[in-house]
């Protein structure tokens, strides 16, 4: 008796906390969309961060301190035969944000690897938000002709300011990796 | 290993993983700030210092955690293993950390919670209401400024529609309607311009301009270098975007830059207020966490320091009450621990070098005493082993020492005393010797015993030594030594006997030769009737007297050897003696001189008056002959070692080496015709009277007869 008794208990508390499991779970940042596509050598990514902008970064971004997201982007070979897949490329893509309180605009600016990539001002929110979580058509690898052509995919995941653990220890929000689609590389003219 | 070595070789390992541990979260740290925060800018909220700060106060919450999680364990095991100081080194612990860490932990709490509250404070609602009022008001000014540039902009627009205004209108626009600027964009190109100063006013950005072309209007607001604050709106009539800017000076701006920026400032503070929280908490908490850390430390240093030396004393103490006497406390102390730690190692030290001591002492102890049981049982077996009689009396006179061969000699039982010896009168002569022996005199030179039994007459020598006393002024043993001469005395006696037989047949077979041929002669001529016959018979019976007399001699000499009287010893005046014998061969010989030399002390000695006057007499005759037909004689009287010494030397011819050894037995003669009984005689006198005889060179010739007698 008493051991059903336990059994029912837990299988109650499990019902009562898997919504709000779920809740959180759905909440959480995620890479909703990763779309590569190659022109050429050149590759393209496009994607988008779903559940990253919640009021705090948005008042962080009000208060006109600089808000960044950071997407950690790599290229990788895939191995039908091997345990693991061959990393070929590693890029970082960063978009920050800052409120001009006087000027009453949104300075929206983008980097690769830490080297400036485009840099825009705006006075509307929403379009910070948006270019905040996607982006079209970002350059992000070049892939040499020396390099594997077939078989390719990127993995990509943002990371971005969440908060403090044990309330002294910040800590830094990081989506899991999503994988883009697998495509293939065409050298030459 | 000694314990100090030990200690030290722990306190590195500790200060190894504790090295590495630190190393490793500095690593992770570097890491992460370098990895994570390199393209970041540096503020308060993610700045380096609130990273420095969580950092250090990780690898202090694990350095503590470390030092206590370790320290209580091994306090732990220690009181389990009941380890001396262990409960005093936990007190110590527990009380040291006890008085830090509840005054810092309440410090600590106080201080974070004022903190917090006065954080909040900051951020309290009329603070808030004052700057988000300024911002109203900014806004609202702004807003009016913002209209009336949209509403001047719109103006125009139905004023020049989308053609392009000549110049003079278009500054005529402006100055009647007071305006900064106006202007009129196709596309991203400014195709119109009035203003006070148009080389000071730029191109609108293609971003507002494509803005205001899609949604119809927009605005620019723009700080110029004067500090004033232009505000362009656009508005769009058809393709053409006419724009109108309007200014305010440069107070009138600043103004409205200070509020925007306490507004932005107060929301940034508002938005690090979580931060600027951990920030601080983090300060007091590294602050805190260094003080228990450090009093942590200190504390196990310190119940260490205490703690250690006593129980090293402790240790060492019940090592050496186990026997082991090389402990030492191998411990640094200082003050009167280190004063107790120095002095104990003396006392460990002297208690060892007295140990050290004992064993030499004891093993040469049992060596000496191997060495004595072994000399003691090679003693006993050559006393149990030999012929000889072995007697050994201690100081008091008791028997110490009876070996089974003087049992047998003197017929003695198992329980042997002096009184045993005393009482059989054979003995006396034993009984002497020891009286004189304990008696403090020199030892005499050996008896002999006679003892009568079944088996017959025994003869034994007995010789006496003195025993070293064991102190001076003690009274000596002495240790007497009885060998069985019987037989040796049998055998010289036939020995003797053998040799006098053949001798006397050798001197008897001389003469009867003379005798016989005499009688032959007589014989012979009797026969033939020769004239002479008479004379012959003369002759003849002359020669045969003759020989007879010489075997007259010659048995009187034999039977006085063989019949030499019992001794009578009585005190004798010795110079007298000596100078009645000398006085028989007064006038013997022309050129010999003889004399008597006479140092004695005490001229009375027991001797036997006619044997010694005797031996006396064949000595001086030897040396009489020895001389020939001159020279000189010395009878010599003096106190000897062992009693009185007489001497007698001569100038004669001397006695050759390889003679001396065979001088005194019976066949022995240098001389052309004699016995050879005379120094036999001699010999058996000074035996008879416990004393000897020996013969030396004389200087610077002749022969010098020493006997020693007993002096009794």
């Amino acid at each position: 008796m008493r051991g059903a008794a336990r059994a029912a208990s837990t299988l109650l508390v499990a019902l009562c906390l898997s919504p709000a499991v779920s809740a959180q779970e759905a909440a959480k940042p995620r890479i909703e969309s990763c779309h590569a596509e190659a022109r050429g050598p050149d590759v393209f990514l496009r994607f988008r961060l779903d559940g990253a902008l919640n009021p705090e970064l948005a008042t962080k971004i009000e208060a006109g301190l600089e808000t960044a997201i950071r997407y950690d982007i790599r290229l990788y070979r895939h191995n039908a035969h091997w345990l693991w897949d061959d990393r070929m490329y590693t890029r970082r893509y960063r978009v920050a944000v800052t409120y001009d309180p006087v000027t009453r605009e949104y300075v929206v600016a983008e980097s690769l690897d830490g080297r400036p990539l485009a840099r825009s001002t705006t006075r509307e929110f929403s379009e910070v938000a948006r270019r905040l979580v996607s982006r079209d058509n970002l350059l992000v690898f070049r892939v040499r002709d020396d390099d594997p052509h077939k078989n390719l995919y990127l993995q990509m995941r943002a990371s971005f300011d969440s908060g403090y653990l044990f309330t002294i220890i910040p800590v830094d929000a990081k989506t899991s990796w999503k994988e883009s689609n697998r495509f293939e590389v065409r050298s030459g003219p | 290993m000694s314990l100090l070595s030990e200690l030290q070789r722990r306190r590195k390992d500790n200060r190894l993983i504790l090295g590495l541990v630190l190393a490793v979260l500095v690593v992770w740290a570097a890491v992460s700030v370098v990895e994570q925060r390199a393209d970041e800018p540096t503020t308060i909220t993610r700045g380096l210092l609130l990273f420095v700060l969580s950092y250090t106060n990780i690898t202090l919450i694990v350095a503590l955690l470390f030092v206590l999680g370790r320290t209580i364990l091994k306090t732990w095991v220690e009181r389990r293993r009941r380890i001396l100081g262990s409960q005093f080194k936990t007190k110590l612990l527990v009380t040291y950390l006890g008085l830090t860490a509840i005054p810092i932990g309440l410090l600590f709490f106080t201080a974070t919670g004022l903190l917090q509250r006065s954080i909040d404070r900051w951020f309290s609602s009329p603070v808030r209401e004052v700057v988000g009022r300024a911002r109203d008001v900014q806004d609202r000014a702004e807003r009016r400024l913002i209209e009336e540039a949209s509403d001047e902009a719109r103006n125009a627009a139905r004023l020049f529609g989308d053609e392009a205004p000549v110049d003079e209108d278009l500054e005529t626009f402006r100055r009647d309607h007071r305006l900064e600027t106006i202007e009129a964009y196709r596309g991203t190109q400014r195709i119109a311009l009035a203003a006070e100063t148009p080389a000071e006013v730029g191109v609108l950005p293609a971003e507002t301009l494509r803005h205001a072309g899609a949604t119809g209007e927009d605005v620019k607001i723009e700080v110029l270098r004067d500090g004033s604050h232009r505000y362009r709106g656009a508005r769009a009539s058809g393709p053409v975007i006419w724009v109108a800017g309007v200014r305010i000076g440069p107070a009138e701006a600043k103004s409205m830059e200070a509020i925007a920026a306490a507004w932005s400032e107060y929301k940034k503070l508002e938005v690090q207020k979580p931060a600027i929280k951990a920030a601080n908490i983090s300060t007091f908490l590294l602050i805190t966490l260094a003080i228990l850390f450090a009093s942590a430390w200190i504390g196990q240093t310190l119940a260490r320091r205490i703690t250690l030396p006593i129980a090293a004393l402790a240790e060492s103490t019940r090592r050496l009450e186990s026997g082991e006497l090389s402990a030492r406390v191998d411990v640094r102390a200082e003050d009167e621990l280190g004063v107790l730690v120095e002095s104990f190692n003396r006392m460990a030290a002297g208690l060892e070098d007295a140990r050290d001591a004992l064993l030499r002492s004891n093993e040469e102890l049992q060596s000496s005493n191997l060495r004595v049981d072994l000399e003691r049982r090679l003693l006993a077996t050559v006393l149990e082993s030999v012929t000889t009689g072995v007697l050994a009396f201690d100081g008091q006179g008791r028997v110490t020492v009876c070996n089974p061969a003087a049992r047998a000699l003197l017929s003695l039982g198992e329980d042997v005393r002096i009184e045993t010896l005393r009482g059989r009168p054979e003995l006396q002569a034993l009984v002497d010797l020891l009286s004189e022996v304990q008696g403090g005199r020199l030892p005499a030179a050996p008896r002999e015993l006679a003892l009568h039994g079944p088996e017959g007459e025994r003869r034994l020598e007995v010789a006496v030594r003195p025993l070293a006393p064991r102190a001076a002024g003690e009274p000596a043993g002495c240790v007497v030594a009885i060998e069985d001469t019987t037989h040796v005395a049998r055998e010289q006696k036939l020995a003797a006997w053998s040799e006098v037989a053949r001798r006397v047949a050798h001197e008897i077979k001389n003469p009867l030769t003379p005798i016989r041929l005499s009688a032959e002669r007589i014989a012979k001529r009797f026969r033939a009737g020769e004239a002479d016959v008479p004379q012959t018979i003369e002759r003849g019976t002359r020669v045969i007297v003759e020989e007879v007399n010489f075997l007259k001699s010659l048995v009187d000499e034999f039977s006085r050897f063989a019949r030499l009287p019992e001794m009578r010893p009585e005190p004798t005046d010795l110079p007298a003696l000596a100078h009645s014998a000398v006085s028989l061969f007064e006038g013997a010989r022309e050129g010999v001189r003889i004399r008597v030399e006479n140092r004695l002390a005490r001229n009375v000695v027991t001797v036997d008056p006619e044997q010694i006057r005797r031996a006396l007499i064949n000595l001086i005759d030897n040396a009489i002959e020895a001389c020939g037909a001159s020279g000189e004689i010395l009878v010599g009287l003096s106190d000897g070692p062992a009693g009185v010494q007489l001497e007698v030397t001569d100038t004669g011819r001397g006695v050759a080496a390889r003679d001396r050894d065979k001088l005194f037995l019976p066949d022995f003669t240098t001389k052309g015709r004699g016995t050879g009984l005379g120094l036999a005689i001699v010999s058996r006198i000074v035996a008879d009277h416990n004393g000897t005889i020996r013969v030396e060179d004389n200087r610077p010739r002749g022969a010098r007869f020493i006997i020693e007698l007993p002096a009794a």
